[in-house]
């Protein structure tokens, strides 16, 4: 009994100097040497199962898969041809107004490992950490949109908050208009919810909302989601917007981690 | 680090046990880290609550409240969750399992994972209260799923562990 009271209260201890503060994260990465291994085996075996479930799979739907990755291929290089004349007009364009912008950020690729948290966080792990030039705060993003942010490192690997986790925030603007608004996740469902937008705001469903890149976490312009639900309560200086992420949260395997230092003029 | 010898070189004859405890708990740690479909979510294990309490019931000199705290801290980390709240969970466990050891071997099977269902459900409200509070207990029926199969598993996993230390003669 006597035990279990110096337990409960350095367990207490522990929690609340946790949840306020980051003083903690030494320790989580000494602990997380130990621990890392178990989250790369874990991973190594689902990666196993499910290369031979890939190994077995029929030729029919491989051709089709590398048919439909060839179509949006060419679909792509095609956009990236007129991105990089975009590229160069856009910079000539900054210099008459004497604005410099660096457009290309260091980009690091990195892997989500199979495993699950249980830990009542919206999160996942990914295979790059402090060692391979991750640090805390980084943007992450899939092919499609922002993806979320890293929460802590350790040597190697990190624990990535995901952009629809209730304690996420992510500055945004709507793509159309330049409206900000701030992304903030939720507790039960899969999607974002614009915070403090007027209910006289010019929006409609299928808005593309993009991060705005103040802030300075977040690189400026990325996808973030579409608004799938805009409503107006009589009464209620604020609307109710519902935003659904364009970066597939559950399926994404590749991500890419971004240098926001480098995000260039906001 | 006065819990770590305190566990594991009180004799020299207690080094296999040593390693069969941690063999046990990676498994359960990897265990708990793998996939599972969406519809099985709300109905995971506890693995590592689930092999804790086994080793404290039955080796309550070996394995006690201190080293299922720092077990817990392991967890916490491998979960990336706020660090200490699985660390009170399992030391719950271990208290109750160390007061109620002698009493709860000579239950029936079946009295054993009644006793296990409810000692687990308290453990898996009492973790989503410290992880989010203002979330309703009973959204999902979740506790009542995660705490269900532990309580069903618990017959097999003791079943299984007895057979090992059998064999690897860990007294």
């Amino acid at each position: 009994m006597r035990r279990f009271l110096v337990c409960a209260i350095l367990s207490f201890l522990t929690i609340s100097v946790d949840k306020q503060s980051s003083y903690l994260n030494p320790i989580r990465s000494v602990i997380s040497v130990v621990v890392s291994p178990v989250h790369y085996f874990v991973d190594f075996q689902v990666a196993t199962i499910s290369f031979a479930g890939d190994y077995f799979e029929q030729k029919k739907t491989l051709i089709e898969s590398a048919k439909s990755l060839r179509t949006q291929n060419l679909k792509l290089s095609a956009k990236a041809q007129r991105y990089s004349a975009l590229e160069r007009e856009n910079a000539r364009l900054r210099t008459l107004l004497g604005s410099p912008v660096i457009v290309d950020e260091k980009i690091i690729l990195a892997r989500i490992l199979a495993i699950e948290t249980n830990s009542g966080f919206k999160q996942v792990v990914i295979n790059k950490g402090a060692k391979t030039g991750a640090y805390v705060g980084q943007a992450l993003l899939d092919v499609s949109g922002v993806l979320g942010q890293i929460r802590s490192t350790s040597a190697y690997a990190s624990n990535v908050l995901l952009i629809t986790d209730p304690s996420h925030a992510l500055p945004v603007e709507v793509n159309r208009t330049g409206l900000r608004a701030v992304a903030v996740g939720s507790e039960t469902s899969n999607v974002l919810s614009l915070r403090y937008v007027p209910v006289d705001a010019e929006l409609k469903v299928g808005d593309l909302i993009i991060s705005s890149g103040l802030g300075r976490k977040f690189p400026g312009g990325y996808p973030v989601g579409k608004i799938i639900r805009f409503a107006k309560t009589p009464g209620e200086p604020f609307a109710e917007v519902t935003v659904e992420p364009s970066a597939d949260l559950s399926r994404s395997r590749e991500v890419l981690l971004v240098s926001s230092d480098a995000s260039g003029e906001n | 680090m006065d819990s770590f010898s305190y566990g594991f070189d009180k004799k020299g004859s207690s080094r296999i046990g040593a390693g069969f405890i941690l063999f046990c708990l990676f498994v359960a740690f990897m265990l708990a880290a793998i996939p599972l479909p969406s519809w099985m979510e709300s109905w995971r294990p506890c693995w590592v609550a689930l092999v804790v309490f086994y080793f404290v019931v039955n080796y309550p000199q070996k394995y006690g409240v201190f080293l299922s705290f720092v077990t817990g801290i392991f967890l916490d980390v491998f979960n990336g969750g706020t660090l200490g709240e699985q660390a009170l969970g399992l030391s719950m466990i271990a208290m109750v399992a160390t007061t109620y050891s002698k009493r709860f071997k000579i239950y029936p099977r079946l009295q054993q994972s009644f006793f296990v269902f409810l000692l687990f459900l308290v453990y898996v409200i009492f973790l989503s209260k410290i992880q989010n509070f203002d979330v309703s207990i009973l959204a999902g029926f979740s506790p009542i799923g995660e705490a269900l199969s532990s309580a069903v598993l618990w017959t097999w996993v003791a079943f299984f562990l007895d057979e090992m230390t059998r064999r690897f003669n860990l007294r």
